[in-house]
């Protein structure tokens, strides 16, 4: 099921072939597939005129830990899921070396403001490493800053 | 293990004592605190709608802790004490559940002696949400989607000492509509309350995602003013709605209905769900809210496609055709940008890779050329440095709640080649067309449903011409950087139009737009499909070239449409139709419109030879 609810939401994924899945937390904190997401078609509009902001999704926003997602663990492992559910906002952020949602992973990370700069360089300088193919998983991305972050000397405190 | 006889004893004193206290206060207050409207709204008795209703509109039996709760506000109020005075551990399950009733029980009984039950999971999950304050969402019209001028709104909950809003949790109430099932059957069933809706909790970015970037929607934030009492007891009722089940009606107790709900729920006072007695729109939702004052402050989330636009207009014409390259994967990339500032040249990398992303999405695409060139685009970027060259768009000047009312009447004078002069009254439930007042709406954006038109000639009994019952347009301006296909989709019935007496007609058109000097040009091709034919004696299809142009400004509109078509079965039987408008907005709820109708060609019918009719009219729309 699991593995279900995934694939639907990386259907809508464009730019990465299998953003997340594999291993790495599958699907935890995630919903179920949107209905009417691109009504493109032009029935897709009349019922979408007629039905209304309809999509069903049944998460109740749990903590990682009561939803079930055991493999999202290690350092950071809110940040694995943030990452998970946010590949290619953070693709663009991480290019332009800034950003909202790089922010938002900041945050999650726990960077400090004295580091913020800092952390948005050092991940923008190595935007190849991060983001090694347009084939990339969300659980290689996270290993690759994980990697990125030890091998900083003022970063390296936040991958311990 | 044995409790001493002293300690058992003390225990079953105590549960008499209890009993007896809240039996007390049964014959005192429970009564009139059953028909307390707080009580009412944390139970959802309210109703919205035609159909007959009792009770409550939460159909779910797990809600209630009486069997008859969902009609019986006074035996829930006492199932609901009995239950959350027990001190046995095996009731803390279940008191957990409803926490704002508790809460609510608490401060109207003080003397009640209410459990204190250990709510690990409430807790966690409260910690987690650490509610500050509540934010309004809602999701603006995107320009090539009509249909979603119908809008849908939810809640975010911001974070205390959070400063990113994408890290905060989103409250959204939807029907849970199994995504395997055909679409058609998903809209019946959704008209007439086939679906359970529930709401759920989940990170904000799953909505920003959801909207910003795939379906390329504007989102409206605003902030809401409650008292911090509100908000808690707002979350402690979403709680309490975890997994439980409504009728999802598509029209009434929708996704922004359910949720002004639950705002009563928290407070009664704010009486939300009692602006709406026959339907519930998404923006006028919002527009409950604003003028009641709950609202501080808004901000604005562009779309994808907004930024593309907004961006767009900072582009030499050089650039231009450099992103044209940069897009293409066939091309090389760095052969587009060799006489550029670093500064310009991460301005179009970024802006490229938007585009890519946008066309992604938009046609659905999954090419494996695509992807990786949206990547090589980052990575060139990534190599200039830290700049911030893609400036913020502005908001827009009028919020979609801000734009003219949901609901339109209009009286105007006409009159035409065959019947002379008549009184025309329109009725509109929804929503808007190409001459109406257009802040707040998107260019080239239609959606219309049920237009009733009826008519009055002299002498004559009370006529009904028209009978609309859905009618989306949307003529979206394509060029070389973000193309899109323009349509629209009619079904009506009509008196005379083509063929005597009352008809059905379903039209439908697809082509191209063009946008030059603020006027959009579109080229369509039409096809119309009438009911059953005259002569052929089955329904006839008509076939043939269109062409609109559309000019919408903040105090006036315009419109004109030719088209031609020919019968398929009989391609020497065809037929021109003209139609020419023009408005003027007095002020966003009142507007003059003068329209012209022309029709001419070989007729359909065996009769008569000529088909010529024309119409005019002048009137007055009202929107309220």
């Amino acid at each position: 099921m699991k593995k279900l609810v995934l694939s639907a939401i990386i259907a809508a994924s464009p730019f990465f072939a299998h953003a997340a899945g594999g291993h790495g937390p599958a699907g935890c904190g995630l919903g179920t597939e949107v209905i009417f997401k691109q009504a493109n078609e032009w029935h897709e509009h009349v019922l979408a005129a007629t039905t209304n902001g309809t999509s069903g999704n049944q998460t109740f926003g749990m903590t990682s830990g009561t939803l079930g997602c055991e493999s999202a663990n290690g350092p950071l492992a809110d940040a694995r899921l943030f990452i998970d559910g946010n590949v290619e906002q953070l693709a663009a952020d991480t290019a332009a070396g800034a950003g909202e949602t790089l922010d938002a992973l900041a945050e999650v990370i726990g960077i400090q403001q004295a580091d913020k700069a800092h952390f948005q360089a050092h991940l923008q300088s190595n935007f190849s490493q991060i983001f090694s193919s347009a084939e990339v998983q969300s659980g290689e991305i996270y290993d690759a800053l994980v990697t990125l972050l030890k091998q900083d000397e003022t970063l390296s405190k936040y991958a311990a | 293990m044995f409790l001493p006889l002293s300690r058992r004893i003390a225990r079953f004193l105590l549960f008499v004592l209890v009993f007896l206290y809240t039996q007390a206060v049964n014959c005192k207050d429970i009564q009139a605190l059953s028909q307390h409207p707080q009580w009412l709204a944390l139970l959802h008795y309210h109703h919205i709608g035609l159909l007959p209703e009792r009770g409550s509109q939460i159909d779910d039996e797990d809600f209630f802790l009486a069997p008859n709760g969902d009609i019986d506000p006074l035996a829930e109020l006492h199932a609901t004490i009995e239950l959350l005075t027990q001190t046995s551990a095996d009731s803390s399950q279940r008191q957990c559940r409803y926490q704002a009733r508790r809460h609510w029980l608490a401060t109207m009984l003080p003397h009640v002696s209410f459990a204190k039950p250990d709510c690990p999971e409430f807790d966690a999950w409260l910690k987690e949400l650490a509610p500050d304050h509540l934010v309004l969402v809602f999701p603006a019209a995107y320009l090539n989607s009509p249909s979603s001028m119908f809008g849908h709104t939810f809640i975010r909950i911001a974070r205390r000492g959070g400063n990113n809003p994408l890290l905060d949790y989103s409250v959204n109430f939807a029907a849970n509509a199994n995504p395997a099932e055909d679409q058609f059957s998903f809209a019946i069933k959704g008209l007439f309350g086939g679906y359970a809706g529930q709401f759920s909790v989940m990170p904000y970015y799953q909505k920003t995602n959801e909207y910003v970037f795939l379906e390329s929607r504007d989102m409206w934030e605003y902030n809401l003013t409650l008292p911090q009492e509100t908000v808690d007891q707002f979350v402690r009722h979403i709680w309490e709605l975890r997994n439980i089940d409504f009728d999802y009606y598509f029209l009434t107790e929708n996704c922004s209905y359910q949720l002004l709900t639950a705002f009563d729920a928290a407070d009664y006072r704010l009486r939300l769900s009692d602006d709406f007695t026959f339907q519930a729109k998404p923006v006028d939702t919002v527009r409950s809210f604003v003028s009641r004052g709950l609202i501080s402050d808004i901000q604005f989330r562009p779309s994808s496609l907004s930024k593309i636009k907004h961006w767009q207009q900072h582009l030499s014409a050089e650039e231009f055709e450099a992103v044209i390259t940069l897009t293409d994967p066939k091309q090389d990339i760095s052969s587009a940008m060799s006489e550029l500032s670093n500064e310009r040249r991460a301005y179009l990398f970024e802006y490229a890779y938007h585009l890519l992303r946008y066309r992604a999405v938009k046609e659905k695409k999954r090419s494996a050329a695509l992807n990786q060139r949206a990547l090589a685009l980052l990575a060139e970027r990534s190599k200039l440095g830290q700049q911030d060259p893609l400036e913020p768009v502005p908001a827009p000047s009028t919020r979609d709640d801000q734009g003219h009312d949901s609901y339109r009447a209009g009286l105007m004078a006409g009159y035409n080649r065959s019947r002379k002069e008549f009184l025309e009254l329109s009725l509109r439930p929804a929503y808007h067309d190409h001459l109406d007042p257009i802040a707040g709406f998107a260019p080239g954006a239609r959606l219309e449903m049920f237009t009733l038109n009826t008519r009055l000639y002299e002498h004559e009994q009370l006529n009904l011409p028209r009978l609309g019952f859905i009618n989306i347009h949307s003529l979206n301006p394509s060029n070389a950087h973000v193309s899109a296909a323009s349509w629209s989709v009619g079904a009506s019935v009509e008196r005379d139009r083509l063929y005597s007496g009352l008809q059905l007609y379903l039209d439908g058109q697809y082509g191209k737009t063009f946008e030059t000097n603020g006027v959009l040009a579109s080229f369509l091709w039409q096809g119309l499909l009438s009911g059953t034919h005259d002569v052929i004696e089955k329904p006839a299809v008509h076939t043939g070239p269109a062409v609109e142009l559309l000019l919408q400004t903040k105090h006036w509109s315009a419109q004109y449409k030719i088209s031609h078509l020919r019968l398929i079965e009989q391609p020497d039987k065809h037929h021109a139709h003209m139609f020419g408008g023009i408005a003027w907005h007095i002020d966003n709820n009142f507007q003059l419109r003068m329209t012209h109708h022309r029709i001419f060609g070989e007729t359909y019918s065996q009769s008569d030879n000529d088909l010529h009719q024309y119409e005019s009219t002048l009137g007055f729309h009202y929107y309220y």
